[in-house]
């Protein structure tokens, strides 16, 4: 019966909102004064306009509740914040502190040297300078700009003040203020009209941030007609000595123009992963979210598009994994406020161990946005009677001319199927893991080779359950 | 403090129930409640039909099948309906009771009234049962319905259930229904809510035995400023349960609809088998058809599966249709028919199927103007 | 002649029902042999009892396998070992494809990989020769797969694996005349001196495309009738009434 009790409060806003009820739980870190932010502006140099944007930020997350819907937030630590966000915090640690099981994982997925130590959050910075320099040279060709948050918002004011917070407004929950108050780091995109830019964009900067990249703000616009695709992250899990990741990704589509953006987050299993992610598509335009979420002891994540350009599409193909005390609390949402917009969402998890994925979706079709078709596809793979895994759509359809399909699925890996591997001469656990990585296929071949490469073997341990 | 002593109290401690997506008229809870007029068909000798006593022992029984039951609509209709009702039954099948000849309560509310029913039904081991309650208006103007009823499945036995809700379109109807599913136990619930301009309803089966099994079939309309919130949770406990939850209905005007389907698995229930649909066919671009389709899920050996289905009706189909002869309003009317009939098909009691379908078509026609496009009403001869 | 498979008084239940009473039957290098017998008579279950499908349950009897304990071992050990069963309802295993499945099995069967070119190349030829679409290759496992294409590919893969024994599980049910004659032709140029093939069928024209060496008939859970093709024949002519008195009891 309890868990019954639970679940009306977890779904709050879904299967059993039929019912409003209010709860509050107020924390907040008292060192995280006006002064501290002040400090941590003047030391980065920035424009008065973001100051105050931070100390409002501030004022709006000091009156926020945390929420209480979702996964247990009552673990995190907000009251410490400042130890990592102030000008000299010391986030360097010695590599000995780091866990031996990350530093397997490092081993088995086959980081190099160098990166170890700057995921790991050992003093010594990523040096990617290099690499760097060149694709600066061939990037500029074309205009497009690519720096990292901190100088843009100096070097490209004008554009980032535009943008800022627009799409994620501090306003919207106590995370989004606390990112507004503190956020450090992250990557800056523009594509200027009608580029193309034909190879990958990887994200670099997030290795080297303040903060060890818990706040950063990573926001990319793709002017009319242009094309990118912008992959962040990477299959390596991300060490946090503080354990919360608030940051924030905005995308900016205007019409006719592509965007595609592909993570892979991997956090070490202390970890809070409370990304928001949202993206705006004018007419015509697309955006293609290609997403793995593995690792973080707690995740809250929902990319979201808002397609409010007639035309315009989104397709969102995701893959959560949630091992031994996991909770990832994934899912998407997609807000059709524009005529003939479509979307598609592939969506498949698999849980493990005691894992718990819970995916948790919004679809949301307004009264002007009339031709709308969308499908959504979830399906849900449980690996064993420990774990658990729940699907919570909600379609909300406000006008007559759509055409929406829906399907989910929850189930093990059937016997059967086991059985035909195995009587090939496969083995059973091989068997497993071809099945696992075939129901993954869909997004690992939406990944560029490496990344898909490194996906497949992040699987691997995961099924092996060394990850701990 | 007894049953009803405790329930008065909850009922007084709770504040005004507000609901976020079909909003609760102000005095849902308010009005008096009386004893509404009732008929009572087809109940041979030995299945007891005894009105619904505040007994202790009722209590007792009731008191744990209420601490499985979710309160989805809120704990103030739970304890409201079983503080307040007036009417009510307590039925016990026999082992004379078969499926085709059902048991039947007809309701009949009168103008202004408000009713409130508390049922206890008991499917004994090895027995079948069918039953079937109907909800007529005896006039035009507002009437209500509050209820909760519990029905315990035995082992090994069958119960079909039809309950057709046509009261006029000014009333209210909300209602609590919870199942409770033995060993190797079947039940059909057949559940169309055709009148009432606000239906709420909350429908929870507990599949307890091994190879138990639950089917809810649910047909409904929505026209003008109709409001519905239907919910249907089927929880899986026993190894090998089944469940199948269909749900068809049309939606016109600016009617408003929320239609939650939940398959639940509990850790145990290995080998089971849930499977969710729902079908909205939507009629005017006023309406609004929210879903949530919910699957949870704790044992892995299980399969569960939802479809959803929300869109305006086929053009082939239509196309089709009136290349046959078939007027729009004629085409739309059968397609809209058609839907509500094939969630009736499994349902072997031809005379209440009848009635059904009948009492659809006869709203259909009544609402001519609300199937046919508003855009295209103008242009449109009534043939 | 090399016994590639000797099964002694083999009982199976499944679910608590008992279903092979007590099967016997030896199977020689070089030849093709042939089980037929009315529905429900325990033909299939015969063979997932020698692949080892979890559900069934060897009550009592014993089966070797080129002179090994078949029973004793794990059913990828089986099929390392050299035995084949083509299924009569093969899986969908979406995601993986047909080439990488192949592969992996190889794998497992030699001990390393084979070579990728090498392997393709002789993959794409067999899927030209059994009439299989020119992608089947890079195709999920029986996705999308009409019926006669996935008994193709449980053709195609007994061919890429070369086992001892193939066991072929209801082969041609389902599939058009053209399709039966391709599959079977596989089966008989298939057949050499170093394996055997187990042909399990309802379909009484089999003699149209192969010769078997030996004809069994299989009912209620034990083979209770062998011969050589003429049993065949004479059942296709008069049916399983003819052999009635026959039968040994």
């Amino acid at each position: 019966m309890n868990r019954e009790k639970t679940q009306i409060a977890d779904i709050d806003r879904g299967v059993y909102d039929i019912i409003n009820e209010e709860r509050h739980v107020f924390k907040t870190d008292k060192g995280l004064t006006e002064e501290i932010i002040r400090e941590i502006s003047k030391e980065k140099n920035e424009p008065e306009w973001m100051t105050e944007f931070r100390l409002k930020s501030l004022e709006i997350y000091n009156a926020k509740p945390i929420p209480t819907w979702g996964a247990d937030l009552s673990d995190l630590d907000v009251e410490n914040i400042v130890h990592y966000v102030k000008p000299d915090a010391d986030l360097s640690r010695s590599w000995d502190e780091v866990p031996d099981d990350i530093k397997e994982t490092f081993d088995r997925l086959g980081i190099p040297e160098a990166e170890r130590e700057s995921l790991a959050g050992v003093g010594a910075q990523y040096d990617s300078e290099v690499v760097y320099h060149s694709l600066q040279d061939e990037l500029k060709e074309q205009g497009v700009v690519y720096l990292d948050m901190d100088t843009a918002v100096k070097t490209h004011e004008d554009i980032v003040k535009k943008y800022f917070m627009t799409l994620i407004r501090p306003n919207d929950h106590k995370f989004a203020a606390l990112h507004g108050a503190v956020w450090s780091g992250g990557s800056f995109v523009y594509v200027p009209e009608g580029v193309q830019v034909e190879i990958p964009l990887q994200s670099y900067f997030r290795l080297n941030a303040k903060g060890a990249g818990q706040f950063e703000h990573t926001m990319i616009v793709v002017e009319k007609g242009a094309k990118l695709h912008f992959i962040e992250g990477c299959s390596a899990p991300k060490y946090g000595v503080q354990n919360i990741h608030a940051g924030a990704v905005e995308l900016f589509v205007k019409d006719d123009a592509t965007l595609r953006y592909s993570t892979i987050e991997n956090w070490s299993r202390n970890m809070y992963n409370l990304n928001t992610k949202r993206c705006v598509v004018d007419a015509r335009g697309r955006i293609e979210w290609v997403s793995g979420s593995f690792g973080s002891k707690v995740s809250m994540l929902y990319p979201m598009s808002i397609l409010r350009g007639e035309g315009a599409s989104s397709e969102f193909t995701g893959i959560t994994f949630a091992a031994e005390g996991q909770y990832l609390d994934t899912g998407t949402k997609v807000v059709h406020s524009a005529p003939n917009t479509t979307s598609t969402v592939h969506s498949k998890s698999i849980s493990k161990g005691g894992g718990h994925a819970f995916y948790r979706g919004l679809l949301r079709v307004t009264k002007n946005a009339t031709g709308v078709k969308s499908t959504v596809n979830c399906e849900s793979l449980m690996l064993d009677s420990q774990s658990k895994s729940d699907t919570l759509p909600i379609i909300e359809v406000d006008n007559d001319q759509v055409d929406i399909g829906h399907e989910a699925r929850i189930g093990r890996i059937s016997d059967e199927a086991i059985f035909y591997l195995m009587s090939r001469g496969i083995p059973e656990e091989e068997a497993r893991a071809m099945i696992v990585r075939g129901f993954v296929e869909p997004i690992t071949k939406e990944l560029p080779l490496e990344y898909a490469v490194e996906l497949n073997k992040l699987i691997e341990l995961e099924l092996e359950g060394t990850i701990g | 403090m007894n049953y009803i002593e405790k329930h008065q109290q909850t009922l007084r401690g709770l504040a005004q129930p507000k609901w976020k997506r079909a909003p609760l008229p102000v005095d849902i809870l308010e009005k008096e409640v009386s004893p509404a007029a009732f008929l009572v068909k087809g109940n041979t000798p030995h299945i007891q039909v005894n009105p619904f006593s505040n007994d202790m022992n009722t209590h007792m029984q009731i008191g744990v099948l209420e601490s499985e039951f979710v309160d989805h609509l809120g704990q103030s209709f739970i304890s409201h309906a079983a503080a307040k009702s007036q009417n009510g039954f307590h039925i016990v099948s026999s082992r004379d009771s078969k499926l085709d000849f059902p048991l039947q309560i007809h309701y009949k509310l009168l103008d202004d009234a408000v009713m409130s029913e508390h049922n206890l039904i008991e499917v004994q081991p090895g027995h079948s049962l069918s039953v079937v309650l109907k909800y007529e208006s005896s006039g035009s103007e507002n009437s209500r319905h509050h209820g909760k009823t519990h029905i315990v499945v035995g082992a090994g036995s069958r119960l079909d259930i039809v309950r057709f809700q046509n009261l006029n379109t000014s009333s209210e109807f909300l209602d609590n229904i919870h199942f409770q599913v033995g060993e190797g136990g079947l039940v059909r619930f057949y559940d169309y809510q055709l009148g009432g301009y606000f239906k709420a309803t909350s429908c929870q089966s507990d599949l307890l035995g091994r190879h138990s099994r639950f089917e809810v079939y649910n047909g409904y309309l929505g026209f003008s400023e109709d409001k519905l919130d239907l919910s249907f949770v089927a929880k899986h406990y026993g190894a090998h349960s089944e469940s199948k939850i269909l749900g068809k209905g049309a939606l016109g005007g600016s009617a408003r609809k929320t239609f939650r389907g939940t398959l639940d698995f509990k850790s145990g229930s290995k080998s089971s088998v849930g499977q969710e649909e729902e079908f909205v066919l939507l009629l005017s671009p006023d309406v609004n058809a929210d879903s949530i389709p919910a699957l949870m899920c704790e044992e892995d050996d299980v399969i569960g599966e939802h479809a959803a289905s929300v869109g305006r009706m086929d053009s082939d189909l239509l196309f089709y249709m009136m290349s046959r002869g078939f007027s729009e309003e004629e085409a739309r009317r059968t397609l809209i028919q058609a839907a509500i009939a094939d969630t009736l098909e499994s349902l072997d009691l031809q005379e209440i199927k009848e009635e059904i379908l009948g009492a659809f078509e006869s709203r259909l026609l009544e609402s001519r103007a609300a199937i046919l496009h508003p855009a295209k009403q103008t242009s449109t001869t009534h043939s | 002649m090399e016994h590639i498979l000797k099964v002694n008084q083999l009982h199976s239940s499944v679910e608590g029902k008992n279903i092979l009473k007590g099967v016997n039957l030896n199977i020689k290098a070089g030849e093709i042999h042939v089980i037929m017998g009315p529905n429900g008579a325990g033909k299939s279950t015969l063979a997932n009892v020698l692949m080892g499908h979890p559900e069934h349950e060897v009550v009592s009897g014993e089966a070797t396998f080129a002179g090994k304990d078949l029973l004793d071992m794990k059913v990828d050990q089986r099929a390392r070992e050299g035995l084949f069963l083509s299924f009569q309802y093969p899986q969908v295993i979406p995601g993986v494809s047909v080439e990488g499945f192949v592969r992996q099995a190889l794998t497992e069967k030699d001990g390393k990989k084979p070579s990728m070119f090498a392997m393709k190349a002789e993959l794409d030829g067999h899927i030209i020769k059994l009439g299989l679409p020119k992608d089947t290759a890079s195709r999920s496992l029986n996705q999308g797969f009409s019926g006669g294409e996935k008994k193709k590919n449980e053709m195609l893969q007994m061919t890429m694996l070369n086992p001892k024994l193939a066991i072929l599980d209801e082969t041609d049910s389902g599939l058009d005349v053209d399709a039966i004659r391709t599959v079977y032709e596989k089966v008989q140029s298939y057949s050499s001196p170093d394996n055997a093939v187990l042909v399990i069928t309802h379909y009484n024209k089999i003699l149209q495309y192969i010769k078997p060496d030996h004809v069994h008939i299989m009912v209620d859970g034990k083979i209770v009738l062998s011969g050589t093709s003429e049993l065949a024949d004479q059942i296709e002519r008069e049916g399983y009434e003819s052999i009635k008195g026959d039968v040994m009891s």
